[in-house]
């Protein structure tokens, strides 16, 4: 069970989490037709880091971004949904 | 000793519960609310007391009010008003039970079936957690060092409070 | 004549307090501190168990978790546990233990007359059984199964109670041996907070056996010292628990046994505990675990690990030879061998494998020069003996083979690190070839070995590699180093460094076919051989080919003397032929202790509407639907369900029903951008709403199918109310979040998801209005599509006036801890006007005759908006989730399933038929509801059809060939009443 730091909660168990989708396959609104059909149907699956969107539905029900090692589950990185690795807000 | 006692939520005493959320303008409304409510909110993770109500903080600009049920009516226009129009209220106090348990192992009971260290000593009182045990949500607010609240929906309370209650006649046998 | 072989003074145990217990129906005596093995080898018992395969006799092997042999059952009916070990069950009044996999007994098994066909049943016979013809495999499949197993499962459920514990610390010790309590001492005095976790009942590990002087003391009182200390410091000491398993992130599952094998429960119930410790630093000192040796017959009873017999030896005073050789590859055994000798025992001989000049200099090794037989370079061949137990053993020494008269013999093939947690955290490896041992290399979580477990040879190392570790780990964590720099240190007699040097071949004349590797799944050396020489060289192959390492002990004993021998046939160095993976749990794990209290109805949260005691009074047919329990139907009298269903329904239609719909998804959306945010996440208008007013509405999936369906409200300007369907609540709480803080977080907009906030009556029928005028007054009842407010019962309500069922209704809405006496009045109302409550069962019998769609019928996620006949509902402006995806050329394809009717001609029309245009052609469509015409009566069908909506009219027939049925059906439009809706406007 993996130990995930919340930016408000702290670190809590991975039981509270719910695993949502791969980053890049967030979908806009409008989004173009031709975007739309590899973000619903192609996945990469990289072995390695990669970006993950969570949601913390047990505690704050955050939407969190997580940079998360598939291969070895080290979370490099955990951000609230609208920010940017650097710090500042996307 | 620990002793789970559920607030009823059929008589007065339950209180009034409301919801509210800041969308804009954060530092101006947070102001206007410290002012409306006799304090200042509680920040990320924290719970405190403005008179007789108990403010908790539930989720980024997020709050959670509880009011006497006669004055329930007033807290919420209040609150309305000091929102305008950076963030909107709801009564939602019908959507979680909240229960009380009291004693000092009230530390270790939250522990079983959980995944939150309830037995940190920097979640002492003044401090809120949102977790779930026995696969119901909880929402923790430490009251004091030997009580907490639990809230909790109405459909998971009786069989948490079932296992709760288990767990407690346990603790007590074992006096651990 | 009992206790023979117990000494009359030495060990741990209490002989003031003698314990009864039973063994395969006899009566047995031993003591406080006893495990079953040591009570039992006490009293001269030497047969324990029967072999998997060949049903060989077998006796106690080890003194603890890595027993192979003597594995019995222990307890009764539901609280009986399989393939307990003997050697890991401490004794207690009341214990019934039997061995297992024998028959007709365990000194008659008839069974091993097995062993007569052994030569035709080496290991992966099985597989070659397959080559046969079926159908006479499974003639003498049956028997193989009826021969094979170890313990049987018991048929009654477990009744005992299992609890579920998180815990957190700063350093996590498993093992209390010296290492591990030097590491917690040395983590504790630096200011961490500590849990030691130690399988044993008793901390001390290897001190148990060896007791010593340590800083001074003797290694009980520093023990009791160490246990003073760790506690004074707020640690945890949880004895009688095992570390099963190491997970992500410093997080391992302790396994604590608060009852033995077998044993009732005191009054707390528990049986078990499963801790799960998230620990910022973990230290293992885990030991190391003795190994046996080849030889040919090296599994009889009267063979045992030469630590194990020290340990009865020095721990539960009991002597397990009077006459005994030791066959060793280091200086350990020859401990060993000095206990025996001092405790009375005749030591015929000492067979080292090492040269002299290889050999170690130990106290323990010159002084046995000095009085014993010891004989440098020489092996065992052969174990002679049977079930009664060893009577003499060949050797080969100086060259020769030479008869030896004995009744026991101490095996020792050095010592394998117990690295089985380490490596589940993914740490690796590396090897030690003099010693043959594996011990943890890198680790790459934060986590560290010590001790035995790490390689370290002798008490003196062991200490300092625990202390060192438990500083180190408390540095690492940031905290304060420990006031006391020094490490405890011990004797200088007491520090005896072994020297293993492995040898891994047996003597030449060794009979391979006899030569044991995996005990416990009867593997020998010549399968291993075999194996190889059959191409199957991989260990992966090798492993799953013979079963080497998979029984119930996970090869602790096994492992890496079948690894040395497959390595030797590939000519290759140990390392590089590989290991196979090491996975939880660490020791076997009751299923009871990883389910917790998550049995029987608590299987999955059990989720009650409000008004759940007074529905459970009418004592209705439950319904599960997710996680609720909803009223199906309320049968009167005799009524089955179907009776009491159709009872209701035409209550609804004829007069008036009342149905509990408080758990409805409901939401609260409220802000200058609440229309707009709806307006996203609903398919069709509902900004043009005006105040009071409210409309069926869809909300889509990215993808353009439909996802949920409900109703939205427009309470005041910037406050709307949105209702979707139970299923799909949680579902639809996501979504919503998803929507206003991942897609469009612009918006000044909040939503509350306010499902349990609501309790709900729906008042449905011909006289809905009637009884809410008559509790709320004239004017109370809102047009069709509108709400309005009121008190009801003195409770402020709001009412939703909206069809489900197709008659005319109104959904009373009260706070859910204020909703009994609304509840109560309008039944009360509902009955005087000759009306009745209604359950699901009658709801869904209304609604399919009305064509409402439902979520999880038609709304099964494959079906668009268009698909299901509600294409003109969509806003053509777009902007809606899954507006995009719905421009797709085959979202708009005419051959699609759309929804149609169906009515009976001919039968009554099967659940999920699928539909056909005649016998044997593909199916075009298939139903999702059956039902049936309330008033006249007549079987009718909702369902799906490739271009449906062309073929009104045609003949289908509905078939359900697994159930025999079918039925002649014709195609209709989705509606058998009310098309006009007629019925709910005013």
């Amino acid at each position: 069970m993996l130990l995930i730091h919340c930016p408000h909660c702290g670190p809590r168990a991975q039981a509270e989490f719910v695993f949502e989708r791969p980053l890049e396959s967030i979908i806009q609104i409008d989004e173009a037709l031709p975007d739309l059909i590899p973000k619903l149907y192609s996945r990469v699956n990289p072995k390695g880091p990669s970006w993950e969107l969570w949601r913390h539905t047990y505690g704050c029900q955050s939407w969190l971004k997580l940079h998360r090692d598939t291969h070895n589950h080290t979370i490099h990185a955990v951000l609230e949904i609208g920010q940017t690795p650097e710090g500042g807000d996307a | 000793m620990i002793d789970t006692q559920m607030l009823k939520r059929v008589t007065p005493e339950t209180g009034r519960l409301i919801r509210f959320e800041i969308w804009s303008d954060a530092d101006a409304c947070l102001d206007r609310l410290a002012k409306a409510l006799g304090t200042e909110l509680p920040q990320t993770g924290k719970s405190a007391n403005a008179g007789d109500l108990r403010l908790v903080w539930l989720e980024p600009m997020t709050w959670l009010v509880r009011a006497p049920e006669a004055r329930g009516a007033a807290v919420l226009a209040r609150i309305e008003e000091a929102l305008a129009s950076d963030g909107g209220a709801c009564d939602i106090s019908g959507a979680l039970v909240r229960t009380r348990i009291t004693g000092p192992a009230w530390r270790t009971l939250l522990t079983i079936g959980g995944v939150f260290d309830a037995e940190a000593d920097t979640f002492g009182p003044g401090c809120m957690a949102a977790t779930v045990i026995a696969h119901a949500p909880v929402r923790l607010d430490v009251i004091s060092k030997t009580e907490i609240d639990a809230y909790t929906p109405p459909s998971y309370a009786p069989d948490l409070f079932e296992f709760w209650d288990h767990a407690a006649a346990r603790l007590n046998l074992q006096a651990r | 004549m009992s206790q023979t072989l117990r000494q009359t003074k030495g060990g741990r145990i209490d002989r003031s307090r003698t314990i009864r217990f039973q063994f395969d129906g006899k009566t047995h005596k031993g003591f406080e501190g006893d495990t079953l093995a040591s009570a039992l080898l006490a009293d001269g018992v030497k047969l324990f168990g029967r072999s998997f395969k060949y049903h060989r006799p077998r006796g106690v092997m080890a003194a603890g978790i890595e027993e192979p042999s003597a594995l019995v059952g222990a307890g009764t009916a539901g609280r009986y546990e399989a393939n307990t070990r003997a050697t890991d069950l401490f004794i207690y009044p009341g214990l019934k233990a039997v061995s297992q996999n024998r028959w007709p007994s365990l000194g008659l098994d008839l069974l091993s007359g097995i062993s007569l066909i052994s030569p035709f049943i080496p290991a992966g016979f099985y597989y070659k059984t397959f080559f046969g013809p079926p159908k006479l495999w499974m003639v003498y499949e049956h028997f193989i199964r009826m021969a094979a197993g170890l313990g049987k499962a018991p048929k009654v459920a477990d009744k005992d109670g299992y609890e579920h514990r998180a815990a957190f610390c700063d350093v996590l010790v498993v093992g209390s041996g010296p290492a591990g309590l030097a590491a917690a001492l040395a983590a504790s005095a630096s200011g961490a907070k500590v849990i030691l976790a130690e399988q044993d009942r008793e901390l001390g590990g290897s001190l148990l056996t060896d007791a010593a002087t340590i800083d001074g003391q003797a290694s009980d009182e520093w023990i009791a010292a160490a246990t003073t200390s760790l506690l004074a410091k707020g640690g945890r000491i949880l004895t009688r628990t095992t570390a099963a398993g190491f997970y992500d992130h410093g997080l391992l599952n302790l396994i604590e046994r608060v009852t033995e094998p077998g044993q009732a429960p005191g009054a707390d119930g528990l049986a078990q505990r499963l801790w799960r410790v998230r620990a910022g630093q973990v230290i293992l000192a885990t030991g190391a675990l003795e190994r046996p040796r080849l030889f040919a017959g090296n599994d009889l009873p009267g063979v045992m690990l030469s630590g194990a017999v020290r340990t009865y030896l020095n721990r539960y005073g009991v002597r397990t030879g009077q006459k005994v050789v030791l066959t060793t590859d280091n200086d350990d055994a020859y401990r060993t061998a000095l206990a025996l000798a001092e405790a009375g025992a005749q030591i015929v001989a000492i067979l080292d494998s090492r040269a002299a000049s290889a050999a170690g200099n130990s106290l323990s090794l010159r002084r046995a020069q000095t009085r014993l037989p010891v004989h440098f370079g020489a092996k065992l061949i052969a174990a002679k003996g049977s079930a009664k137990g060893v009577k003499s053993a060949k050797a080969l020494i100086d060259g020769q083979i030479t008869n030896l008269v004995c009744d026991l013999i101490a095996v020792s093939g050095g010592f394998s690190p117990v690295v089985h947690l380490h490596m589940q955290a993914g740490g690796t490896l590396s090897w030690n070839e003099t010693t043959g041992a594996f011990s943890p290399d890198i680790s790459r979580q934060n986590q560290t070995t010590a001790g035995a477990a790490s390689g370290a040879d002798g008490l003196g190392q062991t200490l300092t590699s625990g202390w060192e570790a438990g500083l180190a780990a408390a540095k690492a964590l940031g905290l304060k180093g420990s006031s006391v720099k020094t490490p405890p240190a011990c004797a200088e007699a007491d520090d005896q460094v072994c020297r293993s040097l492995a040898d891994w071949l047996p003597a030449p004349q060794t009979n391979l076919k006899k030569a044991f590797v995996d005990y416990q799944n009867d593997v020998t050396a010549a399968d291993l051989d075999l194996a190889w020489r059959e191409g199957y060289r991989s260990v992966e192959h090798m492993k799953r080919y013979t079963t080497l390492g998979m029984a119930t002990d996970q090869g602790k004993t096994s492992n890496l003397v079948g690894l040395a021998r497959l390595a030797l046939a590939e000519g290759r160095p140990v390392p590089s032929v590989g290991l196979t993976t090491f996975r939880p749990p660490y020791t076997p794990v009751t299923l009871g202790v990883l389910a917790g209290e998550h049995t029987g109805a608590h299987l999955s949260p059990r989720r009650r509407p409000v008004l759940y005691q007074v529905h459970a009074a009418q004592k209705p047919i439950w319904q599960p639907v997710g996680y609720w329990h909803r009223p199906r139907a309320y049968p009167q009298g005799r009524e089955d369900l179907h009776q009491s269903a159709h009872r209701e329904s035409l209550a609804v239609r004829t007069k008036v029903g009342v149905t509990d719909v408080s758990t409805l998804g409901k939401f609260d959306v409220v802000g200058p951008d609440a229309a707009a945010f709806l307006e996203l996440v609903c398919a069709t208008t509902v900004g043009k709403l005006a105040v009071g007013r409210g409309r069926y509405t869809l909300m889509l999936r990215e993808d353009g199918m439909v996802m949920d369906d409900g109703t939205v409200w427009r309470v005041a300007e910037n406050r709307f109310f949105l209702t979707s369907s139970t299923g799909g609540a949680d579902r639809m709480s996501a979504h919503l979040s998803y929507v206003r803080k991942v897609l469009a977080p612009q918006l000044k907009v909040t939503v509350a998801n306010v499902q349990e906030h609501w309790a709900a009556a729906a008042i449905a029928g011909p006289l809905a209005k009637a009884v809410v005028e008559n509790l709320m007054g004239e004017g109370a009842a809102p047009r069709h599509m509108s709400l309005g407010f009121g008190p009801l019962a003195g409770i402020p309500t709001m009412i939703l006036a909206a069809s489900y069922s197709g008659e005319r209704a109104f959904e009373i809405y009260a706070p859910s801890h204020q909703i009994g006496p609304v509840w109560d009045a309008i039944v009360e109302q509902a009955r005087g006007l000759g009306g009745c409550l209604y359950g699901l069962e009658a709801l869904e019998i209304l609604r399919i005759e009305k064509g409402h769609i439902v979520v999880g019928g038609e709304i099964d996620g494959r079906a668009t908006a268009d698909d299901l006949g509600l294409g003109k509902m969509l806003r053509p402006s777009g902007g809606f989730v899954g507006a995009t995806a719905l421009g797709r050329p085959a979202m708009s394809d005419p051959q699609r399933l759309q929804l149609i009717g169906l009515e009976a001609i001919s039968g009554t029309i099967p659940e999920g038929s699928m539909l056909i245009t005649a016998k044997g052609a593909v199916p075009c469509g298939h139903v999702t509801a059956a039902g049936m015409n309330v008033v006249q009566g007549g079987s009718i069908a909702l369902g799906f059809l490739q271009g449906g909506r062309a073929r009104l009219g045609d003949v289908l027939t509905a078939t359900s060939p697994t159930r025999k049925q079918a039925a002649q059906v014709k195609v209709v439009a989705p509606v058998f009443y009310d098309l006009a809706g007629d019925q709910y406007r005013d």
